[in-house]
Parts: structure tokens; C-alpha cells; sequence
């Protein structure tokens, strides 16, 4: 019986999956044409940059059509479509090296930041989120909210210059330019720590309020009832359940990185892709800005999608697909 | 039957207990009182009402020209930090271009506010149309703004904000009154999904309830219905809605500024204020320190103000 419901479940499972995967194609060509078009509906071109020495004429011209830029747009759009679907994204107008190339080099930084940022968010807020939900309205508790207040309202932005010129700045005790080979912990430890802050703010209120809803269950009232170890109460009934709800932060945490990403990477000046993508973009260098426009769609795609997949297969009452 | 007996039951509790036998009061009234009890919200008030007079007043008060440069007497320290100050100097302390931070500040206030308002304004008119139009018509149209809203959404606003700045920032519409306009274009075009899918959301409940049946018993148009019966109904959540949009409408302009793709210098905001004076920050903190202080301040005081009235106008959804 068990093993057939377990049946069903997995092959409706499948299916939904697919046909999120398939639902990816639309949105992803939606973001490439926004992207384009307004990408391109900007005046002025990549090669007049510097108003006094410009480019001779006969090199502007072959240099656009070299890059293809004297086709119509729609012609454009498609040939960058049918490269794109290879995985070809052409070459960078300003750097003159292959778009995978440049990206693959600002990845990792980019990568090791936000996952860092992440685990550190995570080991933050969930202790103490559940803390404050079994103590409230004490000390910890207010300074929690104190904490989630600060990280949620002032710009992250503010809170990094506060920190520069405290750290860095007044008690000299961190750097707080570049990031080194990714192996230099005092130089992680202020970007690292101003990305994770909003995350970790969000997350301990949603934990507190989860922590506090399953508290208040009768399941958790019945484990107590049947004497068992408050211990054994709130971890293995109330934190279980709890946990559930938390687990839909993915999405708006992977969104939240990629976008505290810019805001970072350009004040310490690590060379990730959220540095140069804004620099791309005040560049109009139009192949980094498309690929890495379309990879932050995929990859909040992705994010979104594990959420709804994860959440179906932790808690059983919510029915994938409907 | 039951719930007459219920009624009247709690007036009478009501009357028993309370000795100063409040008036009965409207929801609005209901929530002006709760809103006046909190004391957070009311501070976070009283900042926004100080930010709005000196924005309004800044042509008045603000002790100099806020574009005007004095190279000679770049970098000042403010007051505190200059033991020979007199009242002819900047209060505050100049930048690395002699302007004075004072003004600078005062003037900021102003294109913070209006940024704030504005957009927020067309993110109420666009946003409740179409979540209206979606949730009372339904079918085609529904199935088409939905899947519409469904893309911009799936998208992290700051990201969507980055590219239409960078993009159009160049055209006629990037270079009124110093990119303002454009940010308010932008901010509402990133904005109104998230008021569609609140207004469709509340709409698709509300339509199935008696008193829309009641009114179209009584021959009322669908028009009618709409802005008669269903908008008032919807109005408590578009409020709050619209108290939480302010402030991060005014975040954005901040951090758009601040990477050098928001308002055009010399324009002074906040953001640019702290683009510009990032370069000499590790000699001279003042010139960054003073306007992140001010973002912070707005910031916090909408935040508060916008959770007073959510606790208001709907005591259920309490955080706390």
C-alpha cells in the first residue's frame, strides 16, 4: 500500500519536474529578448566610449561587422539565440577574450562569496531563530529582532562602508580591497559577513515565527503529554516541522546574494561577476551583459524550482503540481 | 440567530467592561487608534514628517547652494571636529569639491522623498488596475497579466533595476530632470507586479462573497463592483502595501546612486553623495558617513511606520 502511494507520488513528482524544466525554455527567452532589446534600444555603441579619439571609420565599420552589429536586430537576436543554445556567447567587446572565459575567471570568487555567505547566514539565524522562539521576549530574543530590524532595513551598502571604516579604516584590523587567491581568510571576512547579514536577519525571523507556530501544535503538546524529554520535544517534534518552512529561503536567498553581489564585490573590488557585470554594463559590453544576465535567470530558476521540488518531498501535505 | 445573541452579548461585555465606553468605531477609526498607540510607528512618523518639511523648506533653509563648488575650501571638517569653527564656515563640513554637506543633505532629502512617493503612486495606479482587471475578469485575461507579472517576478528586482538604469540611461528620458524621471519609470515598471498579484489575489476572494451577489442582484455594472463594492475591500492590504513600497523605493534610488547608475551628479542624493565621496573615505569619513547616516534614519523610520500601520489595519497578520 505504502509502496504504491510512494509509486504514485514519485511519478506525478517526475512529471511536475519536467514540466517546470520545460516551463525554464519560455522564461529564459523572455529574459533574453528584455535584456536585448533594452540592451540595445540604449544609445550610443560599444566603440565611442572615449569622445576624443575616436575609433578611425574604417575600423569602427569592420569592427561592427566583425561582431556582427550591422545585422538587423532581430537577425541579431537570433543568431545570439542559436549560439546561446550551444552555449556560445560570443566574445567580449571591451576585453576581446571568449564571454565563457571571462565568466568561468569571476565564477568561483563569486561562488565561494555566496556559498560562504550562505553557511554563515544559516549557522547565524537558525539557533538563533529557535532560541528566540523558546525564549521569548528575552534578552536574546530582543536582540535577535534588534539584529533582524538592522539587517532587513539599512542598506547593506551602509552597513559595509560602517564597516570599512570601523575595521579597516579606525582599528586597521582587516583589509578591505580585493579578495586574494579565495584563500585569504582576513580579507573574506567583511564581504563574507556584510552578504550574509540580510540573509541571516530574514531568516532568523522566519525561523523564530515557524519555531513559535509548531510549538504551539497539538502534536508537540501530545509529545509532552506522553512525558517524553522537552529535549526530545522540540527537536524531534517541534524543530523537525519547524525546518519546513525555512527551507523556501533558497529561492529569495539565491536572488539575495546575487544582487548583494554587486553591491560588495564593487566596494571591496573583488574580481567576481558581480563586479563586472556592472562594470559591463557602464562598459555596454552587450555579450557579458546578456550571458550574465541569462545565468542569474537560470540560476534563480533553478533555485526556485529545487524550492518547490525540496518542500513537496519535506512536507507530504503540500501537493506538488497543483 | 447565533451570532445576533453573540453581537449583542459583546456589547454588553463591551459596556460592562470598559467604563470609558468607547464610541463604536469605523475599521479606519479602529485602526488610526491602534495606529496612535504605537510608539515605534509614531517616531518612525515623526522622522518622515521632519524629512518632509526640510524637503519641502530645503530652498529656504539650506545654508548654501548644495551645487555650488568651493575648491579652496575642500574636505572641512564639521563643527565637532574643528575647534576653530565659526558660523561663517560649513556646518557640516565640505566635500572634496568645497560643496557644502549641509545643503547637500537638506537637498537629498527632497529627491529621496519624491522618489519615494512618486513611483509608489504609479505602482497603485498600473498595479490595481491590472490585479482588478485580472481577479474580476478572470479567464484570457487573467491567464495573460499572470503569466505576464510571472516572468518580472521571477526576476530579483535590484537586477531588473540595474539593467533598465544602465540601458536608458543615454536617452531623452535618462537625462530629465537628471535621471529622476527615468527612476521613477523604472521603479514603477519593477514595482506594480508584486501590487497585482495582492489586489488579483484579495479580488479573486472577495468576488465570491454575498455582497457581490447582493449588488449584482440589485442590477449594479460590473463597474460598479469594482470600485464600489471590491477596491474599498482591497484598500487595507494596498495601504500597507504602499507604506512598505516607499522606503524601498527610496533604498533603491540609494543603491543605484551609490553604484553610480541612479541620479545623475551633481544632483545631490544620498547615493551619489556617498559614490562621490567613497574616493577620499579612508581620510575623510564625513562626507560618506553623514548622508549613510541619513539613509539609515529614513530608512528605519518608514520601516517602523509601515509595520505600525500593517498592525493597524490588520491584526492578524502580526508579526510578533
Amino acid at each position: 500500500m505504502l509502496v504504491c502511494v510512494l509509486g504514485y507520488n514519485s511519478r506525478s513528482m517526475l512529471k511536475y519536474t519536467i514540466r517546470r524544466l520545460l516551463l525554464m525554455v519560455p522564461t529564459l527567452f523572455f529574459v533574453a529578448l528584455i535584456t536585448f532589446s533594452l540592451a540595445h534600444a540604449a544609445p550610443g555603441g560599444p566603440f565611442d566610449k572615449n569622445e576624443n579619439k575616436r575609433l578611425p571609420q574604417q575600423i569602427e565599420d569592420n569592427l561592427t561587422r566583425y561582431y556582427g552589429l550591422d545585422e538587423p536586430l532581430p537577425q541579431q537576436f537570433l543568431l545570439y539565440l542559436r549560439n546561446a543554445a550551444r552555449l556560445d556567447f560570443g566574445t567580449s567587446i571591451q576585453r576581446n577574450r571568449s564571454v565563457n572565459e571571462i565568466i568561468a575567471q569571476g565564477l568561483p570568487v563569486t561562488v565561494q562569496l555566496g556559498v560562504q555567505a550562505l553557511l554563515l547566514a544559516l549557522l547565524v539565524a537558525l539557533p538563533l531563530g529557535i532560541v528566540s522562539a523558546l525564549k521569548q521576549n528575552s534578552g536574546v530574543d530582543y536582540g535577535s529582532l534588534f539584529l533582524a530590524t538592522i539587517g532587513t532595513t539599512i542598506p547593506s551598502f551602509v552597513i559595509a562602508i560602517l564597516f570599512i571604516y570601523i575595521f579597516g579604516v579606525w582599528l586597521r584590523l582587516l583589509p578591505f580591497v580585493g579578495w586574494g587567491d579565495g584563500l585569504d581568510v582576513r580579507r573574506m571576512i567583511m564581504p563574507t559577513v556584510i552578504l550574509a547579514l540580510p540573509g541571516a536577519a530574514f531568516l532568523t525571523r522566519i525561523t523564530r515565527a515557524s519555531m513559535l507556530e509548531a510549538l504551539g501544535q497539538d502534536y508537540v503538546r501530545t509529545a509532552r503529554g506522553k512525558g517524553l524529554r522537552e529535549g526530545t520535544v522540540i527537536v524531534r517534534h517541534a524543530l523537525k516541522n519547524a525546518l519546513i518552512p525555512v527551507a523556501t529561503i533558497v529561492g529569495p536567498a539565491t536572488a539575495g546574494l546575487i544582487t548583494g553581489s554587486f553591491i560588495i564585490e564593487t566596494l571591496f573590488s573583488i574580481p567576481g561577476i558581480g563586479r563586472l557585470y556592472i562594470i559591463s554594463i557602464n562598459a555596454r559590453d552587450y555579450p557579458i551583459i546578456m550571458a550574465t544576465t541569462l545565468l542569474y535567470a537560470f540560476l534563480i530558476v533553478i533555485a526556485n524550482l529545487s524550492v518547490d521540488l525540496v518542500y513537496g518531498v519535506l512536507d507530504p501535505r503540500i501537493k506538488v503540481g497543483s | 440567530m447565533a451570532t445576533l445573541s453573540a453581537a449583542s452579548a459583546s456589547q454588553q461585555h463591551a459596556a460592562d467592561v470598559n467604563v470609558l465606553v468607547r464610541r463604536q468605531r469605523s475599521l479606519w477609526g479602529d485602526a488610526l487608534y491602534r495606529l496612535k498607540r504605537n510608539r515605534a510607528a509614531m517616531a518612525g512618523l515623526a522622522v518622515v514628517l521632519v524629512a518632509a518639511v526640510l524637503a519641502i523648506l530645503a530652498p529656504v533653509i539650506a545654508p548654501y547652494d548644495p551645487i555650488r563648488q568651493d575648491t579652496p575650501n575642500s574636505l572641512m571638517e564639521p563643527f565637532w571636529g574643528n575647534p576653530k569653527f565659526t558660523l561663517q564656515q560649513y556646518p557640516l563640513g565640505s566635500d572634496q569639491l568645497g560643496r557644502d554637506i549641509l545643503s547637500r543633505l537638506i537637498w537629498s532629502a527632497r529627491i529621496s522623498l519624491v522618489v519615494g512617493f512618486v513611483p509608489v503612486t504609479l505602482v497603485f495606479l498600473i498595479g490595481a488596475t491590472v490585479g482588478m482587471a485580472a481577479g474580476f475578469y478572470g479567464r484570457w485575461v487573467d491567464n495573460l497579466l499572470m503569466r505576464l507579472v510571472d516572468v518580472i517576478y521571477a526576476f530579483p528586482d535590484l537586477l531588473f533595476l540595474i539593467i533598465i538604469m544602465a540601458t536608458l540611461r543615454g536617452t531623452i528620458l535618462g537625462n530629465l530632470l537628471g535621471g529622476l524621471v527615468l527612476m521613477f519609470v523604472a521603479i514603477a515598471v519593477v514595482g506594480w507586479v508584486g501590487m497585482a498579484r495582492l489586489v488579483r489575489g484579495q479580488v479573486l476572494s472577495l468576488k465570491e462573497k454575498e455582497f457581490v451577489e447582493a449588488a449584482r442582484a440589485t442590477g449594479a455594472t460590473n463597474r460598479r463592483i469594482m470600485f464600489r463594492h471590491l477596491f474599498p475591500n482591497t484598500l487595507a492590504p494596498i495601504i500597507v502595501s504602499v507604506a512598505f513600497g516607499v522606503p524601498s523605493a527610496i533604498l533603491a534610488e540609494a543603491t543605484l546612486s551609490f553604484l553610480g547608475i541612479g541620479i545623475k551628479p551633481p544632483t545631490p542624493t544620498w547615493g551619489v553623495m556617498i559614490n562621490e565621496g567613497f574616493v577620499v573615505f579612508s581620510t575623510t569619513p564625513w562626507p560618506v558617513l553623514l548622508p549613510a547616516f541619513c539613509i539609515s534614519l529614513v530608512m528605519l523610520a518608514f520601516t517602523f511606520l509601515g509595520d505600525g500601520l500593517r498592525d493597524a489595519l490588520d491584526p492578524r497578520q502580526r508579526a510578533r
